[in-house]
Formats: C-alpha cells, structure tokens, sequence
C-alpha cells in the first residue's frame, strides 16, 4: 500500500450478537488492528451488507478491549439498516469505516467526573468512563442515565465498573427517580466538567444547565450520514462563529464532532 | 494498452474522474485514496460568495441510492483558492474545478478568478444550478440560457469549460447541442435527477428542503440513456456519470457514448471505488483484446 495512504475500510468478525432489552443489541467483533486507534467518543460507520441499502449506519464505539482486540457497539433497531445488522451471528464478518469523529477530552486537572446517558445514547458513556478511570485513578466519576422505563435501562452495571456511582431515572418511574436526568443531579453539584450523549432535547437542557453553572460541558451530537469522513457535507450542525455574518455556521458532525464543547452549538 | 484520452488539449491519465461534490477537494478522501491516480480530480462547486447550504435533513437514502440536498455549501471562492489549491498542486492529476451560481454573471466572475489563478486545468459549470432571474429554473433546463452562460464565461477564461447538465430535461440532445453551440469543450451526463422521500410516521417529507437529487446506482439507466441520446447529438465528447460502482458500469457508459466516467456516491461505499473502476477497466480491455480505451467509446451504437 502507497505510504500516504493511511487508512482503510475493515473487516470485523462478529463474536457475539445478542438482544439486551427491548430492540437493543450487543454486538463484540473483532479487529485487532482497528481497536488500538479508537478513542472514547469516536464512532464508527457500519456498512449493512445489504446491497439495497449503501450507506453506512453511524455506531458509537461502546467499548475497546485492546488486549483481546475488539470492539462492543450497542445500538437499536430503528429502522431497516439496523435491522440488518441484528441477523449477524457469531462468525459472521462485518464491514467498517473507521474509527472516525472527534473523541472525549479527559482533562487530568479534573477529579469531579458526571457523565450523562439519555437512552440509546448511553453506550459511548462506557468507553468514557473506563478511560477516565485509567487516566485518573482518583477520579470521582457520576454516571446519570435517563430512559423511558425499566425496560430500556442498558450499561448500568458495565458503568459500575469504572464509576463511583450510577443515578437511573426513567420517564414513568418504573426504575430509579421518576423524570428527567437531569433532577437526578445532586442539588449543589461540585461537577469539574460534564459529558453527555443522548437525544438533542436532553443535551440542549443540559448545555443550558451547565452554561449557567459555568461547568464546561462536552456533547455527542446525532446527524444523518453519506460519507462519515467529512466529504459530502450531508452531516452539518450548526456553531457558533464570530467570523461569520449571521453568527453561526455549519460544521461536520463527522469530522468535526460528533463531540462538541456545548457552548459552541447553535442550539434550536 | 491505451488508458489516457485526451480532451480538449488536457491530458487524463485514464478516463476516471470524481463527480463533483461526492469528494470536495480530495483532501477528506486522501488517508483513503491516493487521488493522483485518476485521470482527473472534480472538485465540489464553488460559488462567487460562500453559501451556507440547505437546513438538516440533507439526506434520505432510499432502495441503491440517496436523496440529498446538500444546498451547495461551500466556502466561497477566496477561501477555495486559498485553502485548496496548494493541495492540488501535489497533486498529479488534471484539476477540474465545478462552478455554481444563482445567476449568469457569477459563473462568470468566478470563472475569471479561477483564470487567474494557477494550477487548474479546466472548468466544469454546474448548470442544474436554479436561478431566481430564470423563474426558478435550472440554466440547463433551456437551451438560451445554456449557451448564453457558456458563451459568456468561454469569453474570460482560456481554460476548456464542460457544461454539467441537468436529467430533468423533456429533450436531453437539444440542450447537449445548445451547450456544444455555446463553448463547452465536453459534456457531464448527468447531474442527480430530481426527487423526494417522505416519512411516513411524521407526514412529512424526509429533507428539510422537501426535494432533492437521487444519486446511486438507482438512476444508472436514466444516465446511461442520457449519454445515448446526447452522443447522437453532439461532436464534443462525454463525461458519463450517474451511479458508477464498478468497472462494467463505467464500461457501460463508455459503450452509451462517454469517453470519460465519473464516479460519485460509490465514494460512500468504497472510497477505493473509482481506483477500483480504472482496474477494472484495465481489466475488461486486456480480456477483449482492446488496444485503445477510446475503441468503446460509443460502441452501443
Ligand atoms: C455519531 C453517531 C453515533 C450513533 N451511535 C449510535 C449507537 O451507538 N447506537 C444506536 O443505536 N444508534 C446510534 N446512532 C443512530 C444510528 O446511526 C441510527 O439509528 C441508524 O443509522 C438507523 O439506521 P436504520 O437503517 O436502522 O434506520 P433508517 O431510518 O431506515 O435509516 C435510513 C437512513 O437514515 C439514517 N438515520 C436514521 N436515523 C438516524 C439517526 N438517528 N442518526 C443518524 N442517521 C440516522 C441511516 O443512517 C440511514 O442512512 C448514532 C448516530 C450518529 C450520527
Ligand atoms: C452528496 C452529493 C453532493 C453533490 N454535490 C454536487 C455539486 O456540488 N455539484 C455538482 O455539479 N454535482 C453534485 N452532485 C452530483 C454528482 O456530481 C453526480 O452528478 C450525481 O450524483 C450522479 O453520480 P453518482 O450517482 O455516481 O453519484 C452531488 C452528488 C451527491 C451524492
Ligand atoms: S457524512 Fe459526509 S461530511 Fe459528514
């Protein structure tokens, strides 16, 4: 291969495949090489194998296991490309473009951690959180999940495994507090910085909420896809800019996120 | 064997370029492809001033291709001058640059800027753009307009200038010939053909802007007939494009009148795809004996 040409789309053979709650799957494969580049935060884009169905589906990495070689997503079926990848079985190969998209920061000077899932946007929590355990053995790390019900709830023991504590809230009480993620928090909350994925509505409350506290606040954001290497500008959101005229312009959620500093999103 | 053609003047390596918008400049692409290994490199169209591009959703796949309106978003052409020339200069391919604009003279004004500026070997005119001064239409939905903007941007610039036309058309060979009347040195066949999906559950249609183009192997026979009937109409030769993914499609095109192919929105699926076509190809003409790659051009007919 040509020395400039650094990387290239890969083949993972699937070693577990199988349904957690509800419509969400667990799915490990392996790709030794692929897993030493991934970062916390970063994503990668799953090709169906459908040839109906070209594009690929932008999965969160869950987790990394660098010694064994393989990478976890946990993702749900919403739709027919989805779908797809829930008949893979173990031994099955699965073809991907990645590791892709910006990863968590993790400043050392931190020790105040509170990490914030909304539903099927938990799973890059995990990844975070064992990073920051590894990078910050003293760390205090508060892990915040919301979901709709008991029924939905995902990664909570995996969190414990890196975190101080884990707060469930579900929408209809049926597990933990009963409400929104965000009257989980502690009432006087010592949080050195905030990391959060879920839906846009939930990030935008906890952007404010961190804005008005001052707390820097980092967030995974969610557009649809073609090239996932920041090409075909299919993925934009829109930033804030100084330079620009209207005061906002559009980045890629693909190359330029899909983390952000939340002070730096345009919210709706 | 024979890969490189020749248009206007302008020498391609082999007949494979990119269609335009599906790379941007190249440089996203590069850790994947090396772009110098194509004939020629299309670049996503620039505009006189930046322009900021529909709202989000931009795109809705549907059954072997995408819906997209991306809007055109790009930075403008002081900031593409700046920030992607010196990454064409290492690169060793033609540079094809794509212009877009809402209306007759900014074609033009950006045509002029590009004339002066180094490293570019030809022009393409995204005439699928709509314009305001034409009632909402595309300039390539009517002959006047194709030949009047060809004709004025051909008089400010030296640098050989394709006309990329629109499907959306009732007779594809008479614009081909009003753009051959107006200056173009070749043809790009086709640009995305109009289209829309709709979400079911919400009502409402899946892009922001409500239509967009379908791209992808789904509009391959529509393009494939485009470059047919144009090829009958036209002397000025044929970049053929509309949902290339291997090398047969591309040798399809070839066959249909192209002499030269564009690869798009394979880039999605494999960005090895148009490296890939130009092996293929290869491939094809040393089975069937082909000295010349230009020998297929038009073959079908
Ligand atoms: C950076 C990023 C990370 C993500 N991580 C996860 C994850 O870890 N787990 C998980 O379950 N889901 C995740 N998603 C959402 C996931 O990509 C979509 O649910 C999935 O693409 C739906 O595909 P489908 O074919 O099943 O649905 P369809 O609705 O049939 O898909 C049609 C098209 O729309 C696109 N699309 C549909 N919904 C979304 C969406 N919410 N975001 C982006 N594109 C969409 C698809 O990619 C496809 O091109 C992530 C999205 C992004 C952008
Ligand atoms: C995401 C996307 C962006 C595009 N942007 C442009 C553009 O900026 N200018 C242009 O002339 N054509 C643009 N096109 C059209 C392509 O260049 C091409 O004509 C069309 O997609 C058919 O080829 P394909 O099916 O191989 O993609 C775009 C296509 C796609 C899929
Ligand atoms: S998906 Fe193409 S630019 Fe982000």
């Amino acid at each position: 291969m040509d020395e400039r040409i650094t990387k290239e789309i890969f083949y993972g053979e699937v070693l577990e495949n199988k349904l957690l709650v509800g419509e969400v799957y667990d799915m490990t494969f392996k790709a030794p090489k692929e897993v030493q580049k991934a970062r916390a935060g970063q994503f990668l884009a799953i090709y169906t194998g459908n040839p109906s169905m070209l594009l690929p589906r932008p999965i969160s990495i869950c987790e990394v296991d660098i010694v064994q070689g393989t990478f976890r997503v946990i993702y749900r079926v919403a739709g027919h490309g989805t779908a797809e990848l829930a008949k893979l079985k173990p031994g099955d190969s699965l073809r991907v473009l990645g590791p892709v998209g910006t990863a968590f920061k993790v400043d050392s000077k931190h020790t105040n951690f509170a990490l914030v899932g909304g539903g099927i946007g938990t799973p890059p929590m995990l990844q975070l959180a064992k990073k920051i355990r590894n990078q910050i053995p003293h760390a205090y790390i508060s892990v915040y999940l919301g979901f709709r019900s008991k029924f939905q709830v995902i990664l909570e023991n995996d969190l414990m495994r890196y975190a101080n504590e884990v707060v469930v809230a579900t929408d209809d009480g049926t597990m933990g507090i009963k409400g929104n993620v965000i009257d989980t928090f502690p009432p006087d909350p010592n949080f050195d910085v905030i990391y959060s994925c879920g839906p846009s509505i939930m990030l935008k409350f906890l952007s404010q909420y961190a804005q008005e506290r001052d707390i820097p606040c980092y967030v995974s954001v969610e557009e649809y896809m073609a090239c996932s290497v920041g090409a075909c500008l299919a993925c934009v959101v829109k930033v804030k800019s100084k330079t620009d005229d209207d005061g906002w312009d559009y980045k890629r959620v693909c190359m330029t996120g899909p983390v952000f500093n939340s002070k730096e999103l345009e919210w709706k | 064997m024979k890969l490189n053609i020749n248009i206007a003047g302008i020498e391609w390596k082999n007949p494979v370029t990119t269609a335009s918008g599906t790379v941007n400049s190249g440089k996203e692409y590069s850790p994947y492809v090396d772009f110098s290994k194509l004939g020629a490199l299309t670049t996503k169209s620039v505009s006189a001033k930046p322009w900021k591009g529909s709202q989000t959703p931009r795109i809705a796949e549907t059954y072997g291709g995408m819906v997209h309106s991306i809007g055109l978003q790009n930075p403008g052409i002081d900031e593409f001058i700046q920030r992607d020339i010196p990454y064409f200069k290492k690169l060793d391919t033609a540079i094809i640059v794509n212009i877009c604009a809402r209306e007759e003279n900014d074609f033009v004004e950006v045509a002029r800027r590009l004339e002066e500026a180094s490293g570019i070997h030809m022009l393409e005119l995204n005439l699928a753009c709509k314009s305001d001064d034409l009632g909402g239409f595309r300039f390539a939905q009517n002959t006047k307009w194709t030949e009047s903007v060809l004709a004025k941007v051909k008089k400010v610039t030296n640098l050989p200038v394709i006309a990329k036309l629109t499907p959306n058309v009732t007779d594809i060979a008479e614009i081909a010939k009003a753009a051959e009347a107006g200056g173009a040195c070749a043809l790009s066949l086709i640009n995305s053909v109009s289209a829309m999906r709709i979400n079911i559950e919400t009502r409402k249609p899946i892009l922001a802007s409500a239509m967009g183009g379908l791209s992808g192997p789904a509009i391959k026979p529509i393009a494939l007939r485009c470059v047919y009937q144009a090829y009958k109409a036209v002397n000025i030769p044929i970049i053929g494009m509309g949902g290339i993914m291997t090398g047969e499609d591309a040798i399809e095109f070839l066959m249909a009148g192209a002499t030269a192919v564009g690869v798009g929105m394979a880039h999605f699926i494999n960005p090895r795809a148009a490296l890939e076509v130009i092996e293929d190809i290869e491939a094809y003409m040393e089975k069937h004996g082909i000295d010349d790659v230009v020998e297929l051009t038009g073959a079908a007919h």
